[in-house]
């Protein structure tokens, strides 16, 4: 007992030594910030390399370039969005994002409790006056992936590989099968969902029954199920995958003839910059190929193997895109209207 | 009391350490700690939205542990509670009246359910609790994510959760403009009958029997086998009943993230409460200022919310490590010479 009596005295004593020389990181700064920008993560948090991280990266390039003072809450439950997006909008900052379509309930309940706050949701069309809704032309980048694939494949046979069978992951699968028809009428489109975002097994099992059905190139967009699907193609001559969000090219060079781009980080920064330069903010946002919002990469280890002429029919694609004349598919119904464009 | 001081010390350090690492200023953290978690009325009552969802889960550890038994699953039977009464509440529209005691009652039987598997496996087979508790907590999560997005999936629901549950549903707030609800009054009032059972039934004798020395209790007549089917399935409906409350009373929705982790953070707390109901009511409480703190801890201090469940883990890991200590002493105390 008489030991243990004096732990406390020392324990307060180091304590305090340790806020003394704690590294002065933090802090509540209320500085000269040009604007306060805040994010709530969903689950997934940082580090998640995809979707979190990627909205991050914006919100820190607005701290180096903007001189804007950043705040991340990341989410440890559902139930923890609507206290972070609370939290953040009593501290009141310039803006706030919820990065994630989860989100949109909790937000609207907290932008009406704070009709003084603003907000920005990724994903979600959340139709309130202080909410501003980013949402991606997925469909306009998945339709150059499935125009490429459909001119490098031997088998005249590619897949779509989605994470869930859900309105936003059937933007990007009618987008690449509309762009694969574009260029062929005649290539054949598998289409399989996981039915998860994180399961990395079933994702290479997939990608082992659509080769076996014929495939030779994968579009995977299935969030870490994804990473199953890279997996299975390191071991199989002559087939190829196209990745999605972030760029994955990297993960299997010459494998991954490149990846479908979706940039929350573009579109956090565009957002954050027009509320320093105090345009009204906007009720919707939709990001595309003509503001980078959404893309190619740019087959840094690939061109050998998709070839100048494909690489050329891409671009135009993507001009003729911007310029309105083709409008890819953003869900199955659109998809079975769609006409193949003459150029 | 001392030793109870001295482990919270021992955290505070490591917990100090840790921001260190994670480079924030640890007494801006702890500031920032206190001020999120009882700053004011509203942090107040998230702290006991925290302590509510804590003390479901705590009590039903308690409650097996009582009985012999290490209940690890009870987050899965937690999950199991909240997916029962989602499922069912979003497609139930009716009186409250009718709607709410349903829920939290199918809720309940969802979590004994769960429960009960591991208890039949230990009552029949003499299957370890400890290992089927913990591998139904990913049979649960998984079963919930594949059923919620799969043949249960509701129509305009994008995610992995159920559609929104009617108004009508929702348990009734405490404090209005909060998320705290009658579920806080529910746990507790758990908390005094659970007191009450260990202290005045018979039942609550025969499980501390069982729990204590089980070999005594056999030849006194007691049937181990059923006792620790019934502790199972009973723990489960305490963890499960917490989960429809998370779903009534929070959520509105079963999300398959409703969970931080509660059913684990929950071993903790019930050893920190000495397994006594109305000391885990404490236990919860001061694990719902960690809980609900480290979202400022984030915001003012930038901590990572990670560094909370470090510190949890190791209150886990120290506890049940003292614990283990104690029962062997007792153990060799006891052997034959």
């Amino acid at each position: 007992m008489t030991t243990r009596g004096c732990y406390g005295p020392a324990a307060f004593a180091i304590l305090v030594a340790f806020g003394l020389t704690g590294c002065g990181g933090g802090g509540v700064s209320k500085s000269k910030a040009t604007i306060r920008l805040a994010m709530v993560t969903d689950v997934g948090g940082l580090g998640d390399k995809s979707f979190n991280d990627s909205a991050y990266a914006g919100l820190k390039r607005a701290k180096t370039e903007l001189g804007a003072d950043i705040q991340v809450l990341e989410s440890k439950s559902a139930a923890d969005y609507q206290p972070n997006l609370s939290a953040l909008a009593d501290e009141n900052f310039d803006e706030i994002f919820a990065i994630g379509f989860l989100m949109n309930k909790d937000l609207a309940q907290v932008a009406s409790n704070h009709p003084k706050g603003h907000f920005a949701i990724i994903d979600a069309v959340v139709d309130q006056p202080n909410i501003t809704s980013v949402t991606f032309r997925e469909q306009d980048g998945s339709f150059l992936a499935g125009a490429l694939a459909a001119r490098v494949s031997k088998t005249k046979t590619i897949a779509f590989l989605g994470g869930l069978d859900i309105p936003l992951l059937r933007k990007f699968e009618a987008g690449f099968s509309a762009g694969a028809h574009e260029v062929d009428p005649n290539v054949k489109v598998l289409v399989k969902y996981v039915g998860s975002f994180e399961d990395v097994a079933s994702g290479k099992e997939l990608a082992q029954v659509l080769f076996s059905q014929g495939a030779d190139i994968i579009y995977a967009a299935a969030g870490k199920s994804g990473i199953g699907a890279i997996d299975e193609i390191r071991s199989r001559p002559s087939v190829y995958l196209i990745g999605v969000d972030g760029d994955q090219d990297g993960l299997a060079p010459g494998k991954i003839l490149t990846s479908v781009l979706k940039r929350v980080d573009v579109a956090v920064f565009t957002v954050a910059k027009d509320i320093l330069d105090k345009k009204p903010p906007k009720g919707h946002l939709e990001f595309g190929l003509k503001d980078n919002g959404v893309g190619l990469t740019d087959f840094q280890y690939t061109k050998q193997i998709i070839g100048p002429k494909t690489i050329a029919e891409v671009r135009k694609l993507r001009d003729a895109i911007i310029a309105g004349k083709i409008t890819p598919p953003q869900t199955r119904e659109e998809l079975a209207n769609f006409k193949p464009v003459k150029l | 009391m001392i030793r109870g001081l001295a482990i919270g010390l021992a955290l505070a350090l490591f917990a100090a350490a840790a921001m260190l690492l994670a480079g924030a200023n640890p007494l801006l953290g702890f500031w920032a700690l206190f001020r999120g978690a009882l700053g004011g009325v509203p942090q107040i009552s998230e702290t006991l939205v925290q302590t509510t969802a804590l003390l479901f889960p705590s009590l039903a550890v308690a409650f097996a542990f009582r009985a012999g038994l290490f209940n690890i699953g009870a987050e899965g039977q937690l999950v199991i509670g909240g997916l029962v009464a989602g499922v069912i509440g979003a497609r139930l529209e009716t009186s409250g009246l009718i709607a709410i005691p349903l829920l939290l009652i199918a809720g309940s039987a969802g979590g004994a359910a769960w429960g009960a598997i591991a208890g039949v496996l230990r009552a029949r087979f003499g299957g370890s609790e400890v290992i089927a508790t913990l591998m139904l907590n990913i049979v649960a999560a998984l079963l919930a994510n594949y059923l919620v997005v799969g043949p249960l999936h509701s129509p305009g629901v994008a995610g992995p959760e159920t559609a929104e549950l009617p108004h009508s549903s929702w348990l009734p707030a405490l404090l209005p403009g909060t998320r705290l609800t009658v579920a806080l009054l529910i746990a507790l009032a758990l908390a005094f009958v659970l007191r009450w059972v260990f202290a005045r039934t018979v039942f609550g004798y025969e499980l501390r029997a069982v729990g204590d020395a089980p070999e005594a209790a056999r030849r006194a007549g007691i049937n181990l086998a059923k006792t620790a089917f019934v502790t199972m399935a009973l723990s489960g409906a305490m963890a499960g009943l917490g989960g429809a409350t998370i779903v009534t009373g929070v959520l509105h929705r079963f999300n398959v993230s409703l969970s931080p982790g509660y059913g684990f953070i929950a071993i903790a707390v019930a050893l920190v409460g000495d397994l006594d109901p109305l000391r885990i009511i404490i236990a919860s409480f001061a694990f719902g200022i960690l809980q609900s703190g480290a979202l400022s801890m984030q915001a003012l201090a930038h901590v990572p919310k990670d560094v909370v469940s470090f510190v949890e883990g190791l209150a886990i890991v120290a506890l049940a490590a003292r614990r283990f200590v104690a029962g062997r002493k007792q153990m060799t105390a006891l052997a034959p010479e």
